[in-house]
Parts: C-alpha cells; sequence; structure tokens
C-alpha cells in the first residue's frame, strides 16, 4: 500500500520555514521576556538577610574548597537565608559553560569559579568589578578588606591588565612544590652525600641539576624502596606546560617580554612569543634530559597520575601541587617531605594555580547583592579555617590573616589536623613576589598551551628536539596571539 | 569388526581439518571478544567494592576485603546521587519513549509514502546525526536559553530527542518496510480506517523493531555527557555529570567513579537482557534492511 503525495512548491516549503522561525522567536521572546525576576530584597534591617528567600548557583571546578563547602553551607544559609546551589564540573565543561552563560546575556550561575587564564582572562568583561560591591553602604565589607588576601594572589587570580579593578576574590592556591619521601631520603642522607658530594636535604638552595643526580642517585641505589628517583606530570595535558614551566622559568626562559608582569597582571597584547630563546632552549634541554631518567610513565602522567604514583611508594620524589599532601598524608602519614622547587641558572619559579571566585556581570542588582554576600562568606577567615578543618574538603587560605592564627600555625608540625598546612613554609617560599610561577595571563592562552604541551609532548616523544620544539611553539603561539582576541 | 575399527581411525580429509581449525578460530575470537567485553566490567565491578587503597594499589588486587563504602559515600552528604539518578531515569526514558512514538509515526510514512525527493529527505533525516554536537551546542544553547528550557526536564528531552528522533525514523520506517503492503489492505477491505490497520495491523508486527528502538534510544540518552553538560543545571543533573563530578582539581575518586560506572551500567543491561529476544530479532531485520 503506497500513498502519494503532492509535491509542495519551493515557495510553499520557504513560506512554511519562515512561518515556524517567526512563531519559534516569538514564542522564545516572550518566554524570555516572562521568565526571569531579579531576587527578593528587604530594606533596612540586618544587612546579611535582605536578600532572604534568594537562590543562587554557583559554578565551580570539584576543588578542595568548594567541597568543603558543598558539605557545610548550612552556616551561610542560617546567616542569611539564601540557599546555594552549586554545581561542580571538570574545569574544561566548566569554562564551555560559563562562556555560553555570559555570552547568553543572562545568569544562570550568579557565582562563577574564574580561572585566572581561561575564564578571567578571555570573560573579564562578563564579570563584575568587585570594588563596586565592596564600596556599597548597603553591603558587608570585606573582613580585612582585600588588603588581607596575599597579594600576588590577589593580583594573579582576580585582576587583569589594570591594577585597578578586581573581579575575582582569591579562593584557592594550589602552588607546585616539590614532594618527596622523607624516610628515603632520612635513610640514605649519608651515603648520598658521600657519593653526590653535595648534602642532598630537598629546598628551595637545589639546584635542578643536584635534583636530577639525586633522581639518577634513586634510580641506582634504592629500588628495593622505590622504582625510581623522580616522576612528573609529562602527559599531553595542561599539566605538561606546568611542570616544563617550572624548569622554563629558572633558566631563565620566559613565554613573552616581561613575563613576570603578563604573568601577575596579564596583557591583551604580550607581543612576541621569546620561547626561541637560548635559556629557553636550554631549559627545555634540561627538561628532556630529566625526564629521560624519569619514571616512563610519566608521560602517560597528569597530576592525578603522579600524585597517585607517588602515594603508591613508586617514586622517592616529584613536582606536584601542594593540595595533595592532604591524600599523602592519608597513605604514607609521615614520611612525605614538601620543600620549594629546586633552582637553576637564573632562580627559581614555583607554578601557582590559584583560583578566584567571581561574580557574573549578567546578574541582576539583588542577585548581584545576594551573590556578594555569598563571595564575602566564602572568602572569610572563617569559612577558610573551616575549609582547613573539613574532612570533605581542605584547600588552603588565601588570606595572610588565617595563616597568622595560632592553630593554623601549629597546623605546620606534625601531627597536624590540617594536613595541608605540612606545605606552609614551603608554599610561603613559594608565594614570594620573585618566586612565584605565573603562566601568561592573556585571553588566547587556552589556545596557546595546548600549542605548547603538544610540542613539547613530540619533544619528550623524540620527534622533535628542544630547538625545534621551541621554535615550533613559538611560531605557533605568535600566530595566536596575532589574531587577537574578541569576547 | 576390525572394518569398522579402520573406518573408525581413517585419517581426516583435509576439508574435515580445515572445517575444525576454522571452528576452534572461531572459539577463540569468541572468547576474545568476551574478554574484550567483560573484563572491563568485571573490574568496573570490582573496583567499586574497593577501599581507597586497594583500588589505587601498584599492582591489581584481585583478592581483597569487599567495602561498600563507595556505594554509601554515593548516597549519603551533599553528593546524594539519588537526584541524579532520577533525572536521568526521567529525561532518557521520556525522550526514549517519545522518540519511538514519534519515530514511529515519520517512519511509517516514509515507509509508505511515494513522493518525489523521498530519498533525500530519508537521507536527510539521518544525516542530522552526522553533525558533531560541538557544532550545533551554540545555537541550541541560545534557543533554549531563548525558550526558558536550560536547566529543566523537558530541555533535556528535547535535546536528547535531537539526536534520537532522526534515529528512531531511520529505524523505524526500515522495520515498516519489510511488513508485507498487502496485510494493510486486507484490514482496509475488511474495514479498518487507515489508523485502525496501522495501530491493530502493522504495528504489533514491527513489536522488535519498537523494542530495539526504544532500547538504543534509552541507552544513547541514559549515557548521554555532550549535551547534558551544556543543557542541565542544579535542578537536571544527570548520571554522566555526577561521574565527571568526580574527577576533582586533586585527584579521581575511583572507588565512587566505579561505583557510579556500575550504577550507569546495570539498568541498560538489565533492560538489554529484558527485551533480548526482540532486541536480537529487531537488530537483525534492521541490519538487513534500509530505505
Amino acid at each position: 500500500m503506497q500513498w502519494t503525495v503532492d509535491q509542495p512548491s519551493r515557495r510553499d516549503v520557504l513560506r512554511g520555514a519562515l512561518a515556524a522561525g517567526a512563531a519559534l522567536t516569538l514564542g522564545g521572546g516572550v518566554t524570555a521576556c516572562g521568565a526571569r525576576g531579579d531576587a527578593p530584597r528587604t530594606a533596612g534591617g540586618d544587612q546579611w538577610r535582605q536578600y532572604q528567600g534568594t537562590t543562587l548557583n554557583f559554578i565551580s571546578e570539584n576543588t578542595a574548597p568548594t567541597a568543603a563547602i558543598a558539605a557545610d553551607i548550612r552556616p551561610f544559609t542560617d546567616l542569611t537565608g539564601i540557599d546555594v546551589r552549586i554545581v561542580t564540573l571538570e574545569l574544561t565543561a566548566l569554562v564551555q559553560r560559563v562562556a555560553l552563560d555570559l555570552a547568553s546575556g543572562r545568569a544562570q550561575y550568579q557565582v562563577i569559579y574564574a580561572d585566572p587564564y581561561q575564564v578571567l582572562a578571555p570573560y573579564q568583561r562578563g564579570l563584575v568589578d568587585l570594588r563596586t560591591l565592596q564600596a556599597d553602604p548597603n553591603l558587608p565589607d570585606l573582613p580585612g578588606g582585600v588588603e588581607d588576601f596575599i597579594p600576588a594572589q590577589l593580583d594573579a587570580a582576580g585582576r587583569f591588565v589594570d591594577a585597578g579593578p578586581v573581579y575575582a576574590l582569591p579562593y584557592d592556591a594550589p602552588t607546585m612544590i616539590w614532594q618527596y619521601r622523607r624516610d628515603l631520603f632520612d635513610k640514605y642522607r649519608g651515603r648520598m652525600a658521600a657519593d653526590l658530594g653535595f648534602d642532598p636535604a630537598p629546598g628551595g638552595d637545589r639546584t635542578w641539576e643536584e635534583y636530577f643526580r639525586m633522581a639518577e642517585w634513586f634510580n641506582k641505589n634504592a629500588t628495593s624502596d622505590v622504582r625510581y628517583g623522580t616522576g612528573h606530570q609529562a602527559r599531553q595535558h595542561d599539566s605538561l606546560m606546568n611542570d616544563f614551566s617550572n624548569v622554563l622559568w629558572s633558566y631563565g626562559g620566559t613565554y613573552f617580554d616581561n613575563g613576570k608582569e603578563v604573568g601577575r597582571l596579564g596583557a591583551r597584547d604580550p607581543g612576541p612569543c621569546r620561547l626561541d630563546a637560548d635559556a629557553a632552549i636550554a631549559g627545555a634541554a634540561f627538561y628532556q634530559r630529566l625526564l629521560g631518567i624519569a619514571d616512563p610513565a610519566s608521560k602517560t602522567w597528569d597530576w592525578d597520575g603522579v600524585g597517585a604514583a607517588f602515594r603508591a611508594g613508586r617514586l622517592a620524589m616529584c613536582p606536584n601541587w601542594h593540595e595533595f599532601a592532604a591524600s599523602n598524608e592519608q597513605v604514607l602519614p609521615g614520611k612525605v617531605g614538601y620543600a620549594a622547587l629546586p633552582k637553576g641558572p637564573a632562580g627559581t619559579a614555583n607554578m601557582y594555580g590559584g583560583t578566584g571566585v567571581a561574580i557574573s556581570a549578567n546578574t541582576l542588582p539583588n542577585e548581584r547583592g545576594a551573590a556578594w554576600l555569598f563571595l564575602v562568606w566564602a572568602t572569610s577567615p572563617q569559612t577558610q579555617l573551616a575549609n582547613l578543618k573539613s574532612k570533605a574538603g581542605g584547600g588552603t587560605p588565601t588570606r595572610t590573616s588565617v595563616y597568622e592564627l595560632p592553630e593554623v600555625r601549629a597546623a605546620e608540625q606534625r601531627p597536624s589536623q590540617m594536613p595541608n598546612m605540612l606545605t606552609a613554609a614551603a608554599v610561603r617560599q613559594a608565594w614570594q613576589a620573585d618566586r612565584i610561577g605565573l603562566r601568561p595571563k592573556i585571553p588566547m592562552w587556552n589556545e596557546c598551551n595546548t600549542a605548547i604541551f603538544t610540542q613539547l609532548s613530540r619533544m619528550l616523544t623524540g620527534g622533535a628536539s628542544p630547538e625545534e620544539a621551541m621554535r615550533s611553539i613559538k611560531s605557533r603561539v605568535d600566530q595566536i596571539v596575532a589574531r587577537g582576541w574578541v569576547a | 569388526m576390525s572394518t569398522v575399527t579402520a573406518a573408525r581411525k581413517a585419517p581426516q580429509s583435509p576439508l574435515e581439518a580445515t572445517s575444525r581449525r576454522s571452528r576452534w578460530l572461531v572459539v577463540l575470537l569468541l572468547a576474545l571478544a568476551l574478554l574484550w567485553t567483560l573484563v572491563p566490567l568485571l573490574w568496573m565491578l570490582l573496583s567499586s567494592f574497593k577501599n581507597r587503597t586497594d583500588v589505587t594499589a601498584a599492582t591489581p588486587q584481585i583478592l581483597f576485603a569487599p567495602t561498600l563504602d563507595n556505594y554509601r559515600n554515593l548516597f549519603s552528604g551533599p553528593n546524594n546521587l539519588g537526584p541524579y539518578i532520577w533525572h536521568s531515569v526521567l529525561a532518557a526514558g521520556i525522550s526514549a519513549l517519545l522518540a519511538v512514538c514519534l519515530g514511529a509515526l515519520a517512519g511509517y510514512g516514509l515507509a509508505r509514502t511515494q513522493m518525489r525527493g523521498k530519498r533525500h529527505l530519508a537521507f536527510w533525516i539521518i544525516s542530522t546525526r552526522m553533525a558533531p554536537i560541538a557544532a550545533v551546542v551554540v545555537p541550541l544553547f541560545l534557543i533554549f536559553r531563548g525558550l526558558g528550557l536550560i536547566d529543566s526536564i523537558p530541555g533535556l528531552v528535547l535535546a536528547y530527542l535531537t539526536f534520537n528522533l532522526p534515529f528512531a525514523i531511520w529505524l523505524m520506517s526500515a522495520f515498516f518496510a519489510e511488513v508485507p503492503a498487502s496485510l494493510e489492505e486486507s484490514a482496509l477491505v475488511a474495514g479498518c480506517t487507515r489508523w485502525q490497520a496501522f495501530w491493530t495491523v502493522v504495528l504489533p508486527l514491527t513489536k522488535s523493531g519498537l523494542v530495539t528502538t526504544f532500547i538504543l534510544c534509552l541507552v544513547f540518552a541514559w549515557n548521554d555527557y555532550a549535551f547534558a553538560v551544556v543543557f542541565s543545571g542544579p535542578n537536571s543533573q544527570t548520571l554522566p555529570i555526577a561521574a565527571s563530578q568526580l574527577v576533582t582539581q586533586t585527584g579521581v575518586d575511583w572507588g565512587q567513579l566505579t561505583a557510579i560506572g556500575t550504577i550507569v551500567v546495570v539498568p541498560m543491561m538489565l533492560a538489554g537482557l529484558a527485551v533480548r529476544r526482540w532486541l536480537v530479532t529487531g537488530l537483525t531485520l534492521g541490519a538487513v534492511t534500509g530505505e
């Protein structure tokens, strides 16, 4: 059985499509117009309760402080009457969602976890200058003001190009440090010193060359305890750029001219890439040599992989984010030591990976006020201290005043109820202005980063010499930067 | 007697030897395919019962003290998995049901209608599945945002329909094409309306097709991450999103991740097993037909 249908004319088809499109647009417009109102506000009375009944959406990477806040959001709800719903996503997915949300003109997410390189730099125009809220007499002040935040972190995570506006408040502060098996260093210290001709105690005074020799020593002399002296997060991934940059900077290499400033405040047009300089090539050559004696699985690991291998007792030492201390202490209690990364011919650098929390510029006035209350609470000294103690999270404070609290000071020594604080001495050194490692904060960094870790990976797998890899990255990055950025 | 024995011990012909070798080869390939399929599932299941130390041990642990902690943690505290499961059930179930209903109607029309450009129309329908999701996410997001469908179950249902419906139409039209038109003609002669002929005669004959299409659409929607990550929100997050949330800045919680994996896989496996009779018929029928 078959039916025959009269052929519609082209004009009929176009007319139908136009009508459907118009109906959808009209329907969408009507829905859009009527779908959203601002949050309620009760003027006068308690500043903290003026937005009670509001619901805020907070989008975040699944970080230690967010886990801690999600586990204990009750104090904020009790204080303000505001309900906070937290959506956690892996960073790439978060960036995609935030970009769409900011572009749509309406804030589904009022509070945003603003990675400085993937959210703040490219989408800074979509974020509120928090100084306007800090200055609003109807809203509570930041306890201690913005001055209480660690200065390098406030600039790196909160500002972009201009030293005035603050778009995000420092929220977490993972920083790469030297993590080592303290028990093995204690066990072999004498032998190592005799064999190597220097005191092998890890610390910022050691050089990368000495790190190399220590790793090689473990490879040869301690195989009953560990399989390799060192391991790295050298997978073709953001982690590889992080791991490499520590070496690059300490050898005097830099991604762009005026690298410290481009890292700290950022730039819209950083100028030509400088990875073809001799110092950068020397750093790349050393990194290639270091990976040659590292655990071969390093080329498959990101920070999680190297962290898991270290905890499994496979490695004597590794550079990794300091917030892995909490999980290290669970598996290897008392056996791990932490120090600032070694230095190179030009100094030392410890990659900083901190992030801020920001407010979407698409928020309506009352939503914005409610979001400010959440920011003030979430970054307050009390909350940062609670996060440190939280079993669900951990993280590390971004405020100077928290590090000065007696119970936090006490937690820097074992036995510690706040295991991440065991790294405090190392990260305090790492956060000094001349030691902190800040990747370029430019709007097109995400694409540059892909070019960097792709070519580095080629170098590590024998597909390119250090010089070829550095020149290839420079060429690609120059193209990307020349194209500019429109957001 | 001796003749019989001699006959039994007669050497195999080359044909028999080849046949036996082929059989062994088939058995070997099947065993490999089975291992390839089952070992990851078994590994996931075992890992979901391991504690944090065992699950990341450098030497894989086969014998270990099983624990339900990973499952317990999934359903307690701030990361309660309950709402995610409910959202997945609603979004995947409703979208699969709608895809089958609409796909059956459109597929029937496509199979039975004669019109110029029918083959182009059929190809256009299935070609909408060929576009990479990344290419359609932005326009869809803006449309959904305009319609107020972001972070809602209806939004997810609609999103899943965009990739399930073309598939359902295509598949169902192949099943309907297999049903002899004379059966409907007989029904019409017997006094049925066109709808009654479709409903009472054709549809029951394509039960395996309906089940196959429903299960496949359900699985596609159930496992979707790409659409859910863009269109869902605090009120509508699904199971694959919950799994991605276990990838944290300071590590992956492999125990809970494998527990979620088990929770995601088991219902689909059970559904597949429950309807395997129709599924096999439907898949083999669909495999040899096509408009």
